[in-house]
């Protein structure tokens, strides 16, 4: 099943995806490349902050918090087999923007 | 002498393993940007040239980078510091745990044409969460010598000194030519090896054949890692599976998400609870009311003994210095030196020399960084960055560290407005005047925790409050873009970091006793005693400041202490006390200091003109003497309409 590119924020939590392109100002694609984020790499959404702005990504061995508006540039594919998380919490992630959409568990 | 330094990414621990070599003690933290400047020291490593003889050679702990290209001031102050002075030989430190990522900026130090050598740092860590690095291998695949150490243990560090050593000396030997180009040659075929590792499986196209020389050195980066990494223990995933996934995602990656998530250390459970959506916030009040109760307990007890045994070491010194000293040197040294010092001793060092490990604690478990990420809402909110709350964290400990660490913003929009507002936190000079100040309003135990806490959240508040109104004022503009690192927790050697840290402050406070206190003691003794116009200087001064203090709904004997405890926040307290003249309870009754008093009183200890140290950093940081200007009358300015309030407040209900 061939999935869309979405914006990184969009990615449920605990769900993974690989990066396809680095948008936004070039300063920031470089510290996310420093940081081992760039296309071709996988990234997992952790968890978001308690109020749904930033989300906390894993990519390589490094964890970091992004706001969504500065992570929307990064666009993702989405892995299309649900995550465990999902899974067990039969939880899809519906809506476009990801905002603090899903409980925490 | 050999002159090397310690280069690497933000929190591989470079700091640890400067202080394990040089025996120094630069502080440390859990979290990316602790290090924002740099400090050298020495250590004597056995001298490969001569037989048994040592040599000493002087290291210098370089702030964290994530590449040479740099974008934020700590990694300039990096960058220039090696340009500036080349050394001899430069260790680049990697996190074990994320080899890929210390390798890219191996590659890029590689180019600057200085002896390199690989420190593969936190090896005990990684190897906790599976992760073995095979050194042999990455030493022939890169062509230089690679050290595993763990500097928090001590492995490795033989090693190490040995290595830079032995590094530093080849490379100012004249090497014979046949060497250095086989040399070089060995390096050009291992540069190649790598390369065209990272282009035969690279289905898209030849990584060799990269524009982008950066791109390039992530590529290389990312397959030597993969090479010389194993994964080991329970999470291990057996080698033949590899083939089923996209090949490509595997070696950038090495695990997906999911089974990263399994990796994780039972620490980063931790996670749950300090970023969970709904634990969040009381986890970070409960953490913080424990360590604020545990502060007044324990510096309640120890000021009552401390006091008492000061008191009479006073009087032994007033009975036996006054058998050989007239009566005014006398008094000079005993009511006027003495009396503020060990008053700052007795009342202010204890809450601060219990605050600040407990803090210190904290930081090296990596929780600044959690609470920064679940604060970043308010930061969004008020138009500045969410790295904002790290050096706002860090003015709890010392509002000059924190104006320091605001190095670690990239914009200068987004560092000025942190740098500004870093005083709007009571730094912990400040705590032990909001304590008393808490206790004179009947506030004890717990209580006076709460109220404590409740004093540190509004001081929160009022740092968005300034924040906002600058981005909306003066520093117009968008927040630039950031990211945060978490990095995972660490257990925190806690015996070492609590005696540590305390003798730390404790040393600390008791220097600035002497450079600070005493002569800010002495002024006071000669300004109550030298007479301008019949009445004595602080008299005079007193009464010149009452309207202003009254105003502010305190009087002028606690203006003047403010004032006169410009130099360290912690003199205020005695100052106000040498001007009561006595007992607090005496003069609170005499003067009229109420409720109202006090609240003022906190409200003007929150906000005020930051302390002369503080001054001078930020002078130094921003470069301006206008922005220091406004960075002391910002929170003067809060403190006084705050201050204002309450007495109008008082004034109207009380008719």
């Amino acid at each position: 099943m061939k999935q869309e590119a979405i914006p990184l924020p969009a990615l449920g939590k605990g769900q993974s995806g690989e990066v396809v392109s680095v948008g936004g100002a070039v300063s920031f694609a470089g510290r996310l490349a420093d940081l081992g984020l760039y296309p071709g790499v996988r990234v997992t959404l952790l968890r978001r902050a308690p109020f749904g702005d930033p989300a906390a990504y894993r990519f390589g061995d490094v964890s970091a918090a992004v706001r969504n508006r500065d992570a929307a540039g990064v666009r993702v594919l989405p892995d299309d087999g649900r995550t465990r998380e999902e899974n067990t919490e039969k939880r899809v992630n519906e809506n476009g923007c990801g905002c603090g959409a899903e409980e925490e568990r | 002498m050999i002159r090397a330094a310690l280069a690497g990414n933000p929190n591989v621990g470079k700091s640890t393993l400067f202080n394990a070599l040089t025996g120094l003690r630069r502080h440390t933290g859990n979290w990316a940007g602790k290090t924002v400047d740099s400090a050298s020291g020495f250590f004597t490593a056995p001298d490969p040239s001569a037989q048994g003889g040592k040599t000493r050679a002087e290291l210098t702990d370089l702030p964290g980078m994530c590449s040479l290209r740099c974008r934020s001031r700590e990694e300039e102050a990096a960058l220039d510091c090696l340009r500036a002075s080349p050394p001899d030989v430069i260790a680049a430190v990697a996190d074990a745990g994320a080899l890929e990522r210390g390798l890219r900026l191996f590659f890029e130090l590689e180019a600057l044409g200085v002896p390199l050598l690989l420190c593969v740092n936190l090896t005990d860590e990684a190897e906790k969460r599976g992760i073995r690095v095979n050194c042999e291998k990455l030493s022939s695949l890169l062509g230089v010598p690679v050290v595993p150490t763990s500097a928090r243990n001590g492995t490795g560090l033989t090693a190490l000194k040995t290595a830079l050593v032995e590094a530093a000396v080849k490379s100012r030997a004249p090497a014979s030519p046949g060497e250095s180009a086989a040399e070089a040659n060995a390096g050009a075929e291992n540069g190649g090896e790598a390369g065209a590792g990272a282009g035969d499986g690279d289905e898209d196209g030849g990584g060799a054949g990269i524009a982008d020389p950066y791109e390039r050195i992530s590529r290389r980066a990312a397959e030597t890692a993969r090479q010389c990494v194993e994964h080991t223990g329970r999470a291990g995933r057996p080698g033949g599976r590899t083939g089923k996934r996209d090949r490509r995602h595997d070696r950038l990656d090495g695990l997906d998400g999911v089974d990263r998530l399994d990796r994780l250390d039972r620490l980063d459970r931790l996670d749950r609870l300090f970023c969970g959506r709904h634990t969040a916030f009381p986890a970070m009040l409960a953490l913080l009311l424990f360590v604020l109760w545990l502060t007044l307990v324990g510096a309640n007890a120890v000021s009552d003994v401390l006091g008492e045994a000061l008191d009479g070491l006073l009087e032994l010194i007033r009975r036996l210095a006054g058998s050989f000293l007239p009566a005014v040197p006398l008094s000079m040294l005993c009511d006027g030196v003495l009396t503020t010092v060990f008053r700052v001793v007795a009342v202010m060092l204890p809450p601060m020399a219990i605050f600040f490990p407990l803090f210190t604690l904290l930081e090296e478990l990596g929780y600044l960084p959690r609470a920064a990420f679940c604060l970043d809402f308010a930061f969004a909110g008020c138009g500045s960055c969410g790295k904002q709350g790290l050096t706002m964290l860090m003015g709890l400990g010392c509002n000059a560290a924190g104006v320091v660490g605001c190095r670690i913003m990239d914009s200068p929009r987004d560092r000025l407005i942190a740098v500004l507002t870093n005083s709007f936190v009571p730094c912990n000079g400040r705590l032990p005047l909001l304590l008393f100040a808490l206790g004179c309003l009947g506030l004890g135990g717990f209580s006076a925790a709460l109220g404590l806490a409740g004093a540190l959240c509004f001081s929160f508040l009022m740092t968005w409050a300034a924040s906002a109104l600058l981005s909306k004022t003066v520093l117009r503009g968008e927040p630039s873009s950031f990211v945060l690192e978490l990095p995972p927790y660490r257990l925190p050697r806690v015996g070492q970091t609590l005696v540590r840290s305390l003798l730390d402050r404790t040393v600390f406070v008791l220097g600035r006793a002497v450079t600070a206190s005493a002569p800010c003691g002495l002024c006071i003794w000669l300004a109550e005693r030298l007479t301008v116009g019949g009445e004595p200087l602080m008299e005079r001064i007193r009464t010149f400041l009452d309207p202003a203090g009254r105003a502010l709904g305190m009087d002028g004997i606690l203006l003047a202490a403010f004032l006169f405890a410009f130099p360290a926040a912690e003199l205020t307290l005695p100052l106000a006390l040498a001007g009561a003249g006595g007992g607090i309870e005496a003069v609170a009754l005499a003067r009229g200091w109420g409720t109202e008093t006090f609240l003022c009183v906190i409200m003007f200890t929150l906000f005020h003109w930051p302390c002369a140290t503080t001054l001078l950093t930020i002078r130094k940081e921003t470069g301006s003497a206008r922005r220091t200007l406004l960075a002391a009358l910002l929170p003067t300015a809060f403190g006084c309409a705050l201050c204002a309030l309450i007495h109008l407040l008082f004034r109207a209900a009380g008719g």
